[in-house]
């Protein structure tokens, strides 16, 4: 059932059950209110019928000294039974005189002592009002009975009337409760909708606020949960994306190679061949198995820093460039290159390896892309709270549209030649997760056929506590 | 036989592909990126394109349209496996699709389907005094036409496609009885020999140890 619904019939219930009471206790009241009104109008007409009554028996008594009382009784009663009051006259316990109807059972009225007593009764239908008591004449007594059946009557009638308000306010009731309802739940409808909505996976949905009541603000939050929500789904996404796209490289960087050497060997089993194509097939097969083996240990050393956290020592400038620029010795000499080193900072903090590897794959890429003969310069200058490394050539460059995507894994700019010089495209992905266990941040900035600089923004370990 | 256009930027892939063509006997011209595959096309005569997805420059789905424009059938070459891609790769006019890595024996397949299909396969094949008519079903040894069951023709058909390349059994079942045979592979053997002896080839169809065979050109 809905809520609007139980509440409806719960609030319903609930008036109908309060109107019933009051309205019973009110008509029982008024009932009883009408009653007393009727008894004591009775009692004055008895008072008055038997004062008269009394009167006329003492005289007539008086004057006669007759004890036969019952022709004037009679024609005394005549009087009122015009007016529907009957009477009975008892001369001790014997019924002298009686124009009512006679019945038998218990009759109250008949041993009352002062002044009188009154009884209702119901007879044949109809509700009568007795009253009896003693008479001032001798040992007579009185019984006055009248039709009452107005009482009942009055009461039926407001019975019926009330029943008749309690359908027609019930009737009403709903009509403004239902209209009430569904107005006052809209909102929880409307959130409903936008919450099955979202539930769907349409995470750009939002349910529309209104009101600063319980449904505005629960709408509100509900919002806020929703852009919590899909951000976590649109940074999930992305990552998924970015991992499909990782898996699709890495799948490809592994298909080459494995066709080449399967193809290969496969022709080196099966086919008719000379001397010359044995050579060329396992000088590919050699030079695919390497391939394989430098991509696996690139392959490991990312894995290994995207796990990792790294300890920040202080590391002499000075000593990272010698150290890279003799490790590069060779490369160098056989491009007959030079390196130029200007250190205006001294200290970085890192982790000696982890800089020593970032420093060597950006001065190899310096490396490839220079003319025989050049020149790289690596330089360090403080700016602002932090320090800058950066690797400069005067290079191939780097196109403009590729520099975004260059530090993608597996991207490389010029496929064909990458391959020749033995880039896999990890180099700088490398780098970057490098730079990023370091806080700091890696800029590419290039012209193509000029130069290219990468500088590496430091933070220093104040600001990372900040 | 055909003349076929390869286009793979990797020189170790694109020579595997040459060398297995040449195998085989067909001629061949190799490409390292996309942007010359029109010139080459307008300057030669190709029959057929082995065309790698991801090139430098144009790759390889923007450049079928062209070739495919030329009446060139086009066979698509990628490390790419989702079904999708071969959907759309097929879609936009490539006659198959070869996921790397690719088999020899396959890859001949595929090609030589696809040059039948366009009509530019030889129909006609000479060793010695044997002539295979490709399209006839008909075989002459002496100018003499020779009997020969549609089973051995098909065989035949395989060992000439597959020429100076060894075939396993397993392979030649699976090309020639399809993958339902449930015989032995000996049957293979009987065959191979009834064809040695009826097409004169005693010394062309060589027996590869513990293999298969080949036929040597």
């Amino acid at each position: 059932m809905k809520f609007w619904q139980k509440t409806y019939l719960s609030v319903l219930i609930v008036f109908l059950i309060a109107f019933d009471l009051g309205a019973y206790g009110l008509l029982k009241k008024s009932y009883e209110l009408n009653e007393q009104l009727d008894v004591s109008r009775g009692m004055s007409v008895y008072g008055s019928i038997e004062n008269s009554l009394s009167y006329i028996l003492r005289v007539y008594a008086e004057r006669t000294g007759s004890t036969r009382y019952e022709s004037i009784i009679a024609s005394f009663a005549e009087n009122y039974y015009k007016e529907d009051i009957l009477l009975e006259v008892y001369q001790a316990d014997r019924l002298i005189f009686s124009n009512a109807y006679q019945f038998a059972g218990n009759r109250a009225e008949l041993q009352a002592e002062h002044p009188y007593q009154s009884v209702y009764r119901k007879m044949n239908g109809e509700l009568w009002l007795f009253i009896g008591g003693k008479m001032e004449f001798r040992d007579f007594r009185l019984v006055m009975s009248r039709n009452s059946d107005y009482l009942q009557d009055y009461y039926v009638t407001l019975r019926q009337y009330f029943i008749t308000l309690s359908v027609v306010i019930s009737v009403l009731l709903s009509a403004a409760l239902i209209f009430l309802l569904f107005q006052l739940t809209a909102p929880i409808r409307r959130l409903n909708k936008g919450v099955k909505a979202i539930a769907s996976g349409a995470y750009d949905r939002r349910v529309t606020a209104r009101g600063n009541d319980e449904f505005g603000e629960l709408a509100q939050d509900f919002n806020r949960m929703a852009d919590a929500v899909s951000n976590h789904v649109e940074t999930i996404k992305k990552a998924s994306e970015d991992k499909e796209m990782f898996i699709n490289n890495l799948t490809h960087e592994l298909k080459t190679p494995i066709t080449a050497i399967k193809g290969y060997s496969e022709f080196l089993n099966h086919a008719n061949h000379n001397e010359e194509e044995r050579k060329m097939a396992v000088r590919y097969i050699h030079e695919h198995i390497t391939r394989l083996d430098v991509l696996s240990g690139k392959m490991m050393q990312l894995l290994y820093l995207k796990s990792g956290e790294v300890a920040l020592e202080p590391i002499p400038i000075h000593n990272l460039f010698a150290y890279v620029a003799s490790m590069e010795r060779h490369h160098l000499e056989a491009k007959q290159m030079t390196i130029r080193t200007e250190c205006l900072a001294d200290v970085v903090h890192g982790d000696q390896e982890l800089l020593q590897s970032m420093f060597i794959n950006l001065v190899e890429n310096s490396i490839k892309a220079s003319p025989l003969g050049g020149e790289i310069e690596l330089r360090s200058y403080a700016s602002g709270e932090g320090v800058v490394l950066e690797v400069l050539d005067q290079g191939r460059g780097i196109p403009e549209k590729d520099i975004a995507k260059i530090t993608e894994a597996f991207y490389v700019v010029d496929r064909s030649r990458s391959k020749e010089l033995g880039g896999i495209g990890l180099g700088l992905s490398i780098c970057n997760q490098i730079a990023q266990l370091h806080h700091a941040s890696l800029r590419i900035e290039s012209e193509e056929n000029k130069f290219t600089r990468v500088s590496v923004f430091f933070t220093t370990p104040q600001q990372l506590e900040n | 036989m055909a003349k076929i256009l390869i286009v793979d930027d990797e020189k170790a892939i694109n020579d595997l592909i040459a060398v297995n063509l040449k195998m085989v006997g067909h001629e061949y011209v190799q490409l390292y990126s996309g942007d010359q595959v029109v010139k080459t096309l307008n300057e030669t005569r190709i029959d057929l394109v082995i065309l790698d997805v991801m090139l430098p420059g144009r790759d390889g789905f923007e450049i079928v349209q062209d070739i495919v424009k030329r009446g060139v059938p086009v066979i698509f070459l990628t490390a790419k496996n989702s079904v999708s891609d071969k959907v759309h790769g097929l879609e936009i006019g490539a006659e198959d699709y070869i996921v790397k890595p690719f088999e020899a024996v396959e890859l001949i397949a595929r090609i030589h389907v696809v040059l039948r299909r366009n009509q530019k396969a030889a129909n006609e094949f000479k060793l010695d005094d044997t002539i295979v008519d490709l399209d006839k079903h008909m075989v002459t040894v002496h100018g003499q036409e020779i009997e020969i069951t549609n089973r051995e023709f098909q065989l035949l058909d395989l060992l000439v496609q597959n020429k100076n390349i060894a075939l396993s059994r397993e392979k030649i079942i699976e090309q020639t009885w399809g993958f339902d045979f449930y015989g032995d592979t000996r049957t293979v053997d009987v065959h191979i020999q009834k064809l040695r002896k009826k097409l004169n080839w005693e010394n062309r169809i060589k027996t590869i140890y513990k293999y298969g065979y080949r036929l040597e050109v």
